[in-house]
This record gives structure tokens, sequence and C-alpha cells, in this order.
């Protein structure tokens, strides 16, 4: 057992451990943020907006951000050297799986989201 | 600090017997009516437990009267105004007043013992925060009894809530009363926030820590970034209802929705919240019974992270028929389904645990309530991804379907796993266990009971009852259904009141057995109230079953830190992620000043509620003094030096700066603070969609020259200065800080001079905070600069007062560390601030 300071920094490991998650956040946050404000802009007539505009940002954002998360998956090793995250061997396989197994769930969650705009009329309003 | 090797036992026996008396004495809780000044968790986490469990019972009993009242229709056993209190206060305690402090609670009780740490980092917070959610909360309560209950739902939307329609001071109760709860809350969340992560044993890295350490994690810092919003609603809607500024007046721009965008914020995390530190002590229960480790460990903590996430981007699933486009809502119902999965994992996990058992899975009542809440919950689940479905929400909107669905989720996913844990770990306080016998009646009545009770709700949905109505004519055919569901809430009230009769038969305080449901993890090593009599070096996820002769070593005192050896309360602080021992944590006793500080910040808040101000005042200046008695004291300095562990490992009593355990509670504040900032801007934003014709420089008066704002800007970056300035100026050990002291004078009169400069600027133009909600928005940013700054004032006194008292110098200096750190905050802040109300009008021009 050590004593001492000589322990990865904290912050590098919840930017490790959290940047899947923390990409879906801002993916939700730009999909939604320009797409609903856009949508009260063409409404209230403060500026012209084009439908297929706010489908084409829809798509562009989720493209966006789906690579860092493919990129996370397939080497997590490069992305902790970015983030200077080092750890005893022993802990090494749990922080990497934690990493690529949030990376994972967070890719599904920007497809989910980006699908949408397929689907639907970007400013329609159900009632 | 070098690094050592430590070669197993660190501690060789006998140890010398004084150690232990130093021990017993040090943490000797308090006796008689002085257990009030207690600050141990074992002692403020049972009354932080007990209180919580109250309130289930009360807002149980409004919620049994509530049903009575629905039991035939047309029934008139309770008046409207009186029901629609009940249902206000029943939302409102369960969420506010048992459920988060319920698992708080839990958290202040189980993490220490489970982390074999003497106590969690700041256990005078810890009184302070648990005497004020009891005082707070007990005299919100009794509102009830006045006809001054607040009765505009738990969410409380405006424009229901504003003045015009809620005239009374109703609302005012729960504004003010659940705002001042929710701070006490936040001041628990610090706590476990660096409880965990710091406190720790030697050796238990993140990837051995227990899962309700990580689900308490998660939980904690869920509230740093969720409760942030609802506090900015309430004080917008309290100032909206106090002084006139039109946040939620669309006549002057404002909007009711964003009400609904901030309390959804808060909102839908709160759900989760509430659900994974459960879910973290079914994770700890299920391995115990059926005596193997949790299959899929590392995917539980991928869920709970996951989980903890994803709760922050649903809160709009809450507003689907608000009129918000399609795709947005899209967007969300995406986020809805994906939260889906890691609850699933959980659920897998917790089944494949149970199936690959080394025995058959043991069934005790705790194991039934286990059972019992993955029925409850996956069902609860399941009516969950519907709801999140846009078109099938759209019909059951606001009806008893939605009841059903949370109460499946609620009591399922909170209830009946805190009902496990009373069974499971009542034998770490009390020498009697609960009865299994009458266990198992209390389960099967409860389990019956809530399902006879909101199954049924499903149909009354179904059939178009909706919410919170207090009565219903006979010809809509919902009688017989809500018949079987009161007679079900009898059988659950008859199963809970059979559980408080065995609690006060059973339960006595006094040393427990030992560990009778053979589990592997440390809070089942002997304790007394000094917690382990010494703190174990951990090499797996279950020390008691994998490491030999454990029980015996921590025991005997052959591990770390077996005595007292800086004469006071003391714990271990390891780093955060490898958990290697870095210093000695001094900690305070027992003391008043916490619960004094408590009781006069209550009074502060529940007096302004009835509007005696000038009383009021004088309350929240006696809480600040009485805030300040307590840390004055609370930064020993480095005296003592550094202190042998055991095995030859010396460690400092004192480190300043981000080795710090205080540093770390004052960046969990900044986050904090900045939560609420970001709160701030997207309703700045959210109201300039919304009424764009209101804001400057077209609908307002014209925004103030830019010289204002630079002056502004310039005096804060000069205090920054100033206080940089300060640290060099910082005295050597032993002598006076004049210097020092006046640069942080100076910063401070930089900061309040640039307050004064904002609100003057504005001012002369002729806006007025009432006139629309561009106003109020503006003169919103003022109140959180102003907010920080009276705490820098505070804070900056303070300091300055230790420097010329000679107790702060260039190492004696946490005290100054925290201060420009906030100060530091505080100035980028608001620079950002300036920004967005000066330049974005300019911008959108």
């Amino acid at each position: 057992m050590k004593s001492g300071p000589g322990d990865t920094s904290v912050l590098s490991a919840v930017a490790f451990l959290l940047a899947g998650p923390v990409i879906w956040a801002a993916h939700l946050l730009l999909l939604y943020g320009p797409q609903s404000a856009l949508c009260a802009f063409g409404q209230s007539g403060v500026a012209e907006v084009s439908g297929l505009f706010v489908t084409a940002q829809v798509l562009a954002v989720t493209a966006l951000a789906a690579v860092p998360l493919v990129v996370f998956l397939l080497r997590p090793i490069t992305i902790a050297r970015l983030f200077r995250f080092r750890v005893q061997d022993e802990e090494h396989p749990f922080s990497m799986s934690v990493m690529r197994w949030l990376s994972a769930l967070s890719l599904m969650g920007v497809l989910l989201a980006g699908a949408a705009a397929f689907l639907l009329d970007p400013c329609a309003q159900l009632r | 600090m070098t690094d050592q090797v430590i070669v197993q036992l660190p501690n060789s026996t006998p140890r010398p017997a004084r150690e232990l008396e130093d021990l017993e004495r040090v943490w000797a809780t308090p006796k008689g009516w002085r257990i009030v000044t207690a600050v141990n968790n074992t002692v403020v986490g049972l009354i932080y437990i007990g209180v919580a469990f109250l309130f289930f019972l009360m807002a149980g009993v409004l919620a049994i009267l509530m049903r009575t009242q629905l039991a035939v229709s047309g029934n008139d056993f309770i008046g409207q105004e009186l029901y629609n209190q009940m249902f206000t206060m029943h939302g409102t305690t369960m969420m506010f007043l048992f459920a988060v402090p319920a698992v708080e609670a839990l958290g202040v009780m189980l993490l220490p013992q489970m982390l074999a740490a003497r106590d969690l980092p700041f256990p005078r917070l810890s009184a302070y925060a648990i005497w004020a959610y009891v005082i707070g909360g007990l005299v919100f309560f009794t509102t009830i009894f006045y006809d001054l209950a607040p009765a505009g739902g738990w969410f409380m939307y405006p424009p229901l809530t504003l003045k015009e329609f809620s005239p009374a001071d109703n609302a005012d109760f729960w504004l003010l009363g659940i705002g001042f709860i929710e701070i006490s809350a936040i001041a628990g969340a610090v706590e476990i926030v660096v409880g965990t992560l710091r406190t720790r044993p030697p050796g238990m890295s993140l990837s051995k820590m227990p899962i309700f350490a990580w689900s308490m994690l998660i939980f904690a810092a869920m509230i740093m970034f969720a409760f942030p919003a609802v506090i900015l609603a309430t004080m917008m809607l309290e100032i909206e209802r106090s002084f006139g500024w039109p946040f939620f007046t669309a006549a002057l721009g404002g909007d009711a929705l964003l009400w609904q965008h901030l309390f959804w914020f808060f909102g839908h995390p709160e759900v989760y919240i509430i659900f994974l530190p459960a879910a973290g002590l079914v994770s700890m229960i299920v391995p115990t019974m059926a005596q193997t480790p949790l299959v899929g460990y590392r995917l539980i903590v991928v869920a709970l992270i996951a989980t903890g996430f994803f709760s922050f981007g649903l809160w709009v699933h809450h507003m689907f028929t608000t009129g918000i486009p399609a795709l947005s809502l899209a967007f969300f119902s995406a986020a809805s389904a994906a939260v889906a999965v890691p609850s699933g994992i959980q659920v897998f996990s917790w089944i494949a645990t149970m199936a690959a058992g080394r025995r058959r899975f043991r069934i005790t009542t705790a194991s039934l309530f286990v059972l019992g809440f993955l029925f409850i919950f996956t069902l609860g689940g399941l009516t969950g991804v519907m709801v999140a479905m846009v078109p099938f929400d759209y019909q059951v909107h606001d009806t008893y379907f939605v009841v059903a669905h949370f109460h499946y989720v609620l009591v399922g996913g909170m209830v009946f796993p805190l009902f496990a844990t009373f069974y499971h770990w009542m034998p770490l306080f009390s020498r009697r266990m609960l009865s299994e016998r009458l266990g198992r009646w209390v389960f099967w009545l409860m389990f019956l009971g809530f399902n006879i009770a909101f199954f049924p709700m499903h149909l009354t949905g179904l059939l178009g009852m909706p919410r919170r109505v207090w009565t219903y004519p006979a010809e809509l055919g919902w009688d017989t259904l809500n018949l079987v569901s009161t007679a079900g809430s009898y059988i659950l009230g008859a199963g809970i009141l059979l559980f408080v009769i065995d609690l006060f038969r059973t339960v006595r305080p006094g040393p427990k057995p030992e560990n009778p449901w053979g589990a592997g993890t440390l809070e089942w090593l002997p304790s007394d109230v000094y917690a382990t009599r010494s703190i174990p070096l951990v090499t797996s996820r279950e020390p008691l079953w994998d490491q030999e002769n454990l029980v015996e070593d921590v025991q005997a005192g052959r591990w770390f830190l077996p005595g007292a050896p800086t004469g006071g309360r003391e714990t271990i602080v390891t780093s955060p992620v490898e958990a290697r021992p870095q210093y000695i944590i001094q900690m305070p006793g027992p003391g008043w000043s916490p619960l004094l500080a408590a009781m006069f910040t209550a009074a502060c808040f529940l007096l302004l509620t009835v509007k005696l101000v000038m009383i009021a005042a004088v309350c929240g200046v006696l809480a600040i003094v009485f805030c300040l008695v307590w840390t004055w004291s609370l930064d020993p300095g480095p005296a003592k030096g550094s202190v042998d562990i055991g095995g030859g490992m010396k460690l400092p009593t004192y480190v300043t700066g981000p080795t710090s355990h205080s540093w770390w509670a004052m960046v969990v504040l900044m986050f904090v603070a900045g939560s609420l900032y970001l709160s701030y801007v997207f309703s700045y934003l959210f109201l300039w969609t919304v009424s764009p014709d209101v804001w400057a420089p077209a609908g307002a008066p014209q925004l103030p020259s830019p010289g204002w704002p630079a002056l502004s800007a310039l005096l804060l970056v000069c205090g920054s200065a100033a206080i940089m300035a300060a640290r060099r100026l910082l005295p050597s050990p032993g002598n006076l800080g004049t210097a020092a002291a006046a640069a942080i004078l100076v910063a401070l009169l930089c900061m309040s001079g640039a307050l004064a400069i904002e609100l003057l600027g504005h001012w002369r133009t002729g806006l007025q905070p009432s006139d629309s909600a561009y106003g109020a928005m503006v003169y919103m940013a003022s109140v959180l600069f102003g907010q920080v700054a009276a705490a820098l004032v505070i804070m900056g006194l303070f300091t300055a007062a230790r420097l010329l008292v000679r107790r702060l110098d260039r190492e004696w200096r946490v005290t100054f560390d925290n201060l420009a750190l906030l100060y530091h905050y505080a100035v980028f802040q608001s620079l950002f601030g300036l920004a967005l109300v000066h330049g974005y009008p300019r911008l959108v021009a």
C-alpha cells in the first residue's frame, strides 16, 4: 500500500469516464436549443425559418456527436492518454469497460434522438 | 508526503490500553438532553431517518384520508379546499420531506460504516442540515392544521400560484419552506460527495467501492445539478408574488412554461435521485442473501452513472401536452426510452445474482421486500415506457393512469427497498432485530395493499378520471374501482402500522448482533461510538468474505489509526480514485452552534413567509453569527504536524489547496452556484425567445452606455487582483496579517462597488424590474450577483478577522484558500453576467 498524492487526477478520471455522456448531453442541448428557438422565431414571425434547415441542423449535430462516440468505443486507450488518465493495472479494465459502456449507451441515445428528424415535421405542433 | 509501502498488518498487538480509552473518550456521545448537540453520524443519522419516517407516516395519513374521500362518488367527507391542501401536502411531504431526506439519512448513517471511516468529513454541516430540515419541515407540515397549507399541487404551477389566483400566504409557505429545505439537502450532498470520494479506507479504489457508495455519490452529484434549478424557480416565483417582477406573467412578457421547465429539470432527476440510492441498497442486499458477489458490478456502475446522466434529459416528458413542437418532444421521448436500458441492466443483474448464488437465495423479510420491489418497480418502469410515448401520453396525461404509474415507480422503487433496508441493516443500530415473523405479515399486507390500491388506478385513468379531483359523479362508472383502491390503501396502511408496532416493540439501541446475514462489506465489522477500532486496508469488494481474519485484526487494532493520535476526532483521508492515504482530517466534536444556526435559519425563512420581515432579519443575522461561531474552530492549523497511523506510515494532520477536503467542499459548492446561474441563463434566453418584443433596445429603455458595465468589470478584475495580492501578503506563521486583511477589504469593496454600479446603471435608464419580463431578468442577474457578493463579504470579514488574531498565515490558510476560490468564481460568473445582460440584447438587436 502506498501513501502520498501519486494518484490520477480526479478531473482526468471524471473527464475520461464521463466523456460519452457529456457528448450525449451536448448533443441534446444542441438539438433542442436551436431547433426550438428556430421554430419559435418562425411561428412569431421574427425570422423566416426553413424546415429543411432545421432538419439538416438536427442531422448534422447528430453526425457530429456520433463520430467521437464511435472513437471512444474503438480507441479508449487513446482517449485515456488524451485526458492523462492513468491508473494502476488492476484498475485499468474497470475504467476502460465503464467508459466504453457509457459511450455505447450515449451513442444509442444520440442516434435515437437524431433519428426523429427523418420521421417528423421539424416545427409542427401536435395541437 | 513520501511514498511508503506497507507490508501486511501495520500494527502489532497487544495495543496500549490507553488507545481504546482515548477513542471512547474522544468519540463519546453526549448524554441526556445534550444529545441534541451530538454530531456523530450514528446519532444525527438516526434522528434524520426517524423524522423522515415520521413525515412518511403523516403524509400516509393524508393519503388514507384522501382515499376515504374518493371511496364513493359524491362524497363530502372532506371539503374541496382542504382536499386541495391535502394532495399538495401529501406530494410535497413525500417528495421533499420524506424521500430525499430518507435516502440522505441512510447515506449519513451507512456510508461511514461501509467505508470504515470514523465519520463523514463535515459532521457539523450534517448536524446543521438535519436540524434545519427537522425544524423547518415540522413547522411547514403543521400548516395543514391552520388552513395555511399550499394548495397548488406539489409542482405549484403558475399562473395558479401567482398572487392573483392564490392571494393568501399558503403558496409562500411552500416556496420559502421548500426552498429552504432544498438548501439543507444540498448541504447533505456536499457532505456525501466529499465523504465518498475522500474518506474511503486505504485500498478501496473506485472499482472496489460498495455499490451503495457509488449510488450515493451519483445521488449527491445529481442533487448538485438538479436542485439549483428549482431553487431559482422558487426564488423567482416568490419574488413575483412579493414584488411583482413578472417572470411568469404572459401579459408582461413572462411565461408560465418557464416554471415548468425549471421545475421539471429538477423534478425528473428527482425521481432517480430517490431511486438510485434505493437501487444501491438492493445491490447490497441481493449478494448477501445469495452469498455471492454481485453479477455485473461494472455494468451496475455503468447503469447508475448512465441513469443519473440521462435523467437530466427527460424533463420535457412531463410537458408533452404544452404545445412544444413534435420534433422537440421526440428528442425527450428518445431519452425517456434510453433511460429504460440502464434500469433494465440493474434488474437483470439482480436476477442473475440471485440465480448465481452459492446456495439458494435466502428468503428473509428484507429479501421479500426486494422481490416486491422488483415486481412493482418493473411494472412501473413498463408504464413509464408507455407514457414516454407522446401519443399515449396525450391520452393519459393528468389522469389516474399517471398517478398509478408514478406510485409504482416511487413506492416500488424507493419505499419497498427502504423497508428492506430497515430489516436488513437494523442490527447495526439495535441490539434486537425486527421480528421476521411479523415482518412477513408486514410485507404481504404492504405488497397486496399496494397493488390493490394502485393497480385499479390504471383503469380509472384509462376510463378518464382526472387527477386531483376531490369527488366525482356516480354516472361515470368509477365507483367500484375507487372503492377497491380505497380498500387497498387501508390494507397498505395496516401493514405499515404493524411495522411501527414492531419497531416500538423490539428496537433497542445497543451493541449489535455480529453480522447476522453473513454479509461481505465493512459496515458489518464490529464497531462502537468511534466506528471500527482500526481502519483496514481493503483488497476486494467483499473484504469480509475475502480477507482472512479481517474482523479480528480490525478489532484488535492491528490496522491503521487504532487510536486518536491527535487527541481529537479524526479519520484518514485518501485519494479519490485509488484511495491512497493522504492525510488525517481533524474533525469537530459536539456543539450547540449547528443546532442554534439551524433554528435561526428556519425561523428566518418561516417568518419571512408571514411577512414578519424585521424579526426574520434578526433571526437571519443570528443564524450567520452561529455559523461563524461554529466555523471559527474548524480550521485547526498545522500545529499537530504529522502522526503515525501504523506501520511507520506518517501522515500530515493539515493540508491546504486541492488536496484538502475543505477545498473540495468549496468546489462542490461552486458547482451548485454555477448550476443555479446556468438555470438563470436558460431562463433569460427562454423568455427572450418567448417575448423578444419586450427586450431592449426596442421593447424597453435603452441599455446603460457601455461605460457602466466596463467600470463594473474593471472593479471585478481589480478585486481578483487584490485577492491575489492578499495571497502574497499572507504573513509568516505567528505574525499579524494586517496587509493581507487590508487587501481582502479592498477586494470586498471592489465586489460591492461592481454590484452597485451595475444596479445604478440600469436604474438610471428608467428600467424597473416590474415593467416586463426583461426588466425582471436584468435585475434578477443582480440578485444572483448580490447573493454571492453577500456570502463573500461575510467570508471576507471572517478571513480578515482571523488574520488579525494570528489564526491565519502562509501555512495555516484553508480559510483564505476557500475565500480566494469563491471570489475568483464570483468574478467569472459576474463577468459572464455582464456580457449576457449588456451584450446579448445589443448582439441580437
